[in-house]
């Protein structure tokens, strides 16, 4: 029984599997044979699950969010109806992919993205051939429902929140699953693990950065602790003491003490990629959505993005597998130094490359089947780690003795059987999000989160066997929409890394960017407009006369999306785009990399439609973070007094008729030049939304303020004025800036 | 752009010899299931010689130890990784120094880690070249070393991934582990 929570889990005597499917807000209980429909059960919850724990006779299920009457209400006609488990539909299986990449084709992969998965036979039965098209192909494009109109929903209301939940469930013979027990906890509760002797649990709630101790006999909270942002994995140690956490933002674990009914809650330095990047260059992490430990307990595994690591054609960054040595508490990757000049060599008879071509003492380049990790499982008989890509549609295997595992893929499993024609989304595979390992380790078991298929992966034939569980409730376009956002395959959204990535469940990474303009580079080489750190920018090659202007980088915090873009416009750092579509347009040429550079406009009239299933997806589908609906305290009610006074002048470009943004650009005083950019010359920058505006640190387009506190404090007059507020009105106003 | 062809520097052939000795098939005891455990299909049936033993922690020296000379590389021996096809590369140990000679392969360098004691050479007469790193193995230690491939374009050429190698000897293990990862097993010689 694995104790450590996912979105797909197997019962305790492996018989049954159990999907928590997120945007149909339920569970489906199925057969863990997927030999036919008999035994097929889809259990309705209170809210969208995020992560189960099967144990003997009991079912844990994480529920992001109970939602008041009136964001049910809302939630219910964004997911449509409770799929019936009469619909869900068994597929047949379908043999081996070809044996996989050990090699890593590097940016020769990178730029094979977009084709339809070269992967296990995608034909479908020969009896379907006949009536229907094959998936990828331009008939089934074509016959593809389209120009569903969106149904936007309002943020304010969807994100009313009573809390998260712990559900209990017991087996049910009729129903599947009943419940039988629930525990209320901080809004957007999402990992989950259960203690050795299972006994108690830990929950993160992802939004409120806090973590749960839960006492599972008596169903009650017996401790929290706060942690920093998104608090996502977690995973128990073998004695039931020590808990690691991954979080979506930063490189730092938190390392939970587990004493008695009391948890203790400590920051755990894990830099990433650490192998990648020159020591002195230290770089941040993301999509820390899950992690393992070993059997043994002495290597804890985190699958994540390394924001600026190096490595051929990385203008993004790598994913990787971090490791940390747990006796020593330290990471196992070794540090890269200054180069020896005795340890690299290339033969002389070879000419020098550019910068921006591999070379020895280099990294190699990311690992494009592992990008935008979303899970990870341990297979104990082959030493491997499993790792889902949310990014490339596929499962893949890694050798877990590797220093980082990411430099050692075995084996690929790619679960996308096409990509459609036109609109470039998968058919089937999309996103996985979960994997549970049967005892034998065998079998795999991976739900799709886009798609909304669960795939049997025969870890040994490579054998898939797929289940479509239910329909995307969305429109047609906005669930195109959807399977976009999160995929890193399509060449014109993305250069190797999709919307998701740096917006994960439209959120954002808590990182800032670097952004420079296109005409200073020079686009033979340039790799992106867009990069993660300066060292990703290679622009010198022996064949040029001389070395190329370094271009000025500007800082660009990442904006979140979920719930702030509901407005026509205008859109754009510096309100430079009329509406989204324009926005959407701009983004897609920034963030391509120069293998993508000469078609920046060639696929315009493709890129639009992909826009409009975007854009859909963005108003009608990225449901925003929960949050608490309650009556504001006293000290809330004073800082809105003081936001809206004519003194601080807060509200008179942050109007809160209008989500809290006037939508203009406006003049302020420059900040100092942030330490790593270069200074820029426009000083108009778009106001923007205050929603959610709690969650989203740092702040400002540099990141400068760390926090709301920091950002009040230091404020003076350069919006509004906030010269004259005491301490206390300043906690005041951050108080109610919470609340927004 | 005119392609150099030179003769390289065959002071580097005498350690291309081979000198098998004696060697028991297998672990000389017994492995952590860790290191014993096969690897995934797809990539074991390119696994490296099974007669060929792995490196174990109560063979190498607790101390370290010279860089050994050209002479004394005749009396290395050679083992395999414990992980990973070998692809063309060969692997000698002498006390705690490692060689790793990977035909066909043009370049070599320390990624990370260390590098005290790394040397890397391209040995061998064009087009027969191999690349050549020599690093120590220590516990406490570890280092990632990357190998290339000639990649030809259309007037000339470039370079490219040819093979990664980890090795990582912590402190609670009682052998090192060397995990090699993308080498081809291919004895063509560079095409031209």
């Amino acid at each position: 029984v694995s104790l450590r929570g996912g979105s797909v889990a197997l019962t305790a005597d492996e018989s049954q599997v159990i999907v928590a499917a997120e945007d149909h807000e339920a569970l489906f209980v199925l057969p863990a044979s997927l030999a036919g429909p008999a035994g097929v059960h889809v259990v309705p919850l209170p809210g969208p699950p995020a992560e189960v724990v099967a144990l003997d006779g009991l079912v844990l299920a994480t529920v992001r969010t109970l939602p008041t009457a009136r964001a049910r209400a809302a939630r219910d006609a964004i997911r449509g109806p409770l799929p019936a488990p009469e619909a869900v539909r068994f597929l047949e299986p379908v043999s081996a992919a070809p044996a996989s990449s050990a090699r890593n084709t590097g940016a020769r992969a990178a730029k094979a993205r977009g084709r339809p998965a070269a992967s296990a036979s995608s034909a479908p039965a020969a009896s379907a051939q006949k009536t229907t098209p094959a998936p990828g192909s331009l008939q089934a494009a074509l016959r593809r429902e389209r120009n569903t109109p969106a149904r936007p929903f309002d943020p304010s209301v969807v994100r009313q929140s009573q809390g998260g939940l712990l559900v209990f469930l017991a087996p049910d013979a009729a129903s599947g699953l009943r419940e039988i027990g629930r525990v209320v906890l901080a809004p957007d509760a999402w990992g989950l693990a259960v203690t050795p002797d299972k006994k108690r649990a830990l929950v993160t709630s992802a939004w409120s950065a806090e973590v749960a101790l839960v006492d599972l006999a008596a169903k009650k909270v017996l401790a929290t602790q706060k942690t920093p942002r998104e608090p996502r994995g977690v995973v128990i140690a073998n004695d039931g003491k020590t808990a690691y956490v991954s979080h979506l933002i930063g490189s730092a674990l938190t390392k939970l003490e587990l004493t008695g009914d009391t948890l203790g809650a400590a920051p755990l330095a894990l830099p990433p990629a650490r192998w990648r990047t020159l020591r002195g260059t230290p770089i941040e992490a993301s999509l820390g959505y899950s992690l393992v430990l070993s059997p043994n307990g002495e290597s804890l595994y985190v699958p994540r993005h390394a924001l600026g690591a190096e490595g051929v054609g990385s203008w993004w960054g790598t994913p990787t597998v971090d490791v940390l040595d747990v006796p020593s508490q330290k990471p196992a990757a070794p540090e890269r130094l200054p180069g020896s000049p005795k340890a690299t060599l290339v033969a002389d008879f070879l000419p020098p490359g550019a910068d921006w071509q591999a070379a020895p003492g280099q990294a190699g380049a990311p690992r494009m089947e592992l990008v935008q990790p979303r899970a990870v499982a341990y297979r104990k008989k082959t030493d491997t780690l499993l790792v889902a890509s949310e990014g490339w549609d596929a499962v893949s295997e890694l050798d877990a003795l590797a220093v980082d595992p990411s430099l050692a893929v075995r084996r690929v499993h790619v679960l996308a059987r096409a990509y459609d024609a036109l609109g470039g989304f998968p058919d089937q595979g999309g996103a996985p999000s979960g994997i549970a390992l049967e005892r034998a380790e065998r079998f795999a078991y991976v739900y799709c989160r886009t798609t909304f298929d669960l795939v049997r992966i025969d870890l040994e034939s490579g054998e898939q066997r797929a289940v479509a569980l239910a329909k995307d409730g969305l429109p047609a376009d906005a669930a195109y929409g959807r399977r976009l956002f999160a995929n890193a395959k399509d060449t014109a959204l993305s250069g190797g890394l999709a919307c998701a990535g740096c917006h994960p469940d439209g959120r954002d990474d808590g990182y800032v960017w670097r952004e420079t303009e296109a005409d200073a580079l020079r686009p033979e080489f340039v790799q992106a407009r867009f990069v993660a750190a300066r060292h990703n920018l290679k622009l010198n090659a022996p064949w040029f006369s001389e070395r190329p202007p370094a271009p000025s980088l500007h800082p660009r915090q990442t904006p979140m999306l979920a719930g702030r873009v509901r407005a026509n416009g205008p859109y754009g750092w510096h309100a430079e785009a009329k509406d989204l579509v324009e926005r959407l347009l701009a983004g897609f040429a920034l963030h391509r990399a120069t293998w993508e550079f000469a078609s920046a406009t060639r696929d315009t009239g493709e890129n639009i439609a992909k826009i409009d299933y975007l854009a859909d997806y963005l108003r009608s589908g990225l449901l925003p973070p929960p949050t608490l609906a309650r009556e504001p305290t006293p000290l809330e009610r004073q800082g809105r007094a003081i936001f809206e006074s004519p003194e601080a002048r807060c509200s008179a470009c942050h109007k809160p008729e209008s989500e809290f943004t006037d939508r203009t650009g406006t003049s302020l005083r420059k900040l100092p030049v942030a330490k790593g950019f270069d200074d820029e010359t426009r000083t108009t920058f778009k106001t923007p939304s205050l929603w959610f505006v709690a969650g989203t640190a740092p702040y400002f387009h540099d990141g400068s303020a760390a926090t709301l506190e920091e950002l009040v404090r230091e404020n003076g007059n350069r919006m509004g004025d906030t010269r004259h507020l005491s301490a206390g009105e300043q906690g005041a106003l951050v108080a109610y800036l919470r609340t927004l | 752009m005119t392609r150099r062809r030179h003769r390289l520097s065959l002071t580097g052939l005498a350690s291309v010899v081979l000198v098998l000795v004696a060697l028991a098939p297998g672990p000389r005891h017994a492995l952590p299931s860790a290191l014993a455990a096969p690897l995934p299909s797809a990539s074991s049936s390119a696994a490296p010689p099974e007669t060929l033993p792995v490196l174990l922690g109560k063979d190498l020296p607790e101390n370290a130890s010279p860089a050994p000379t050209d002479a004394e590389w005749a009396s290395a021996r050679a083992v395999r990784p414990h992980r990973g096809a070998p692809g063309t590369c060969t692997y000698r140990i002498l006390r705690e120094w490692l060689e790793i000679r990977c035909n066909n392969l043009v370049a070599a360098g320390l990624v990370a880690g260390d590098p005290k004691g790394v040397v890397v050479r391209i040995t061998g007469q064009y087009p027969d070249v191999a690349a050549r790193a020599v690093v120590p193995v220590r516990r406490r230690e570890a280092k990632v070393l990357g190998f290339l491939e000639e990649v030809l374009e259309y007037s000339s050429s470039s370079l490219g991934e040819g093979g990664t190698l980890s090795i990582s000897w912590r402190e609670n293990q009682p052998d090192p582990v060397l995990v090699a990862s993308g080498f081809v097993a291919s004895e063509r010689p560079l095409a031209r």
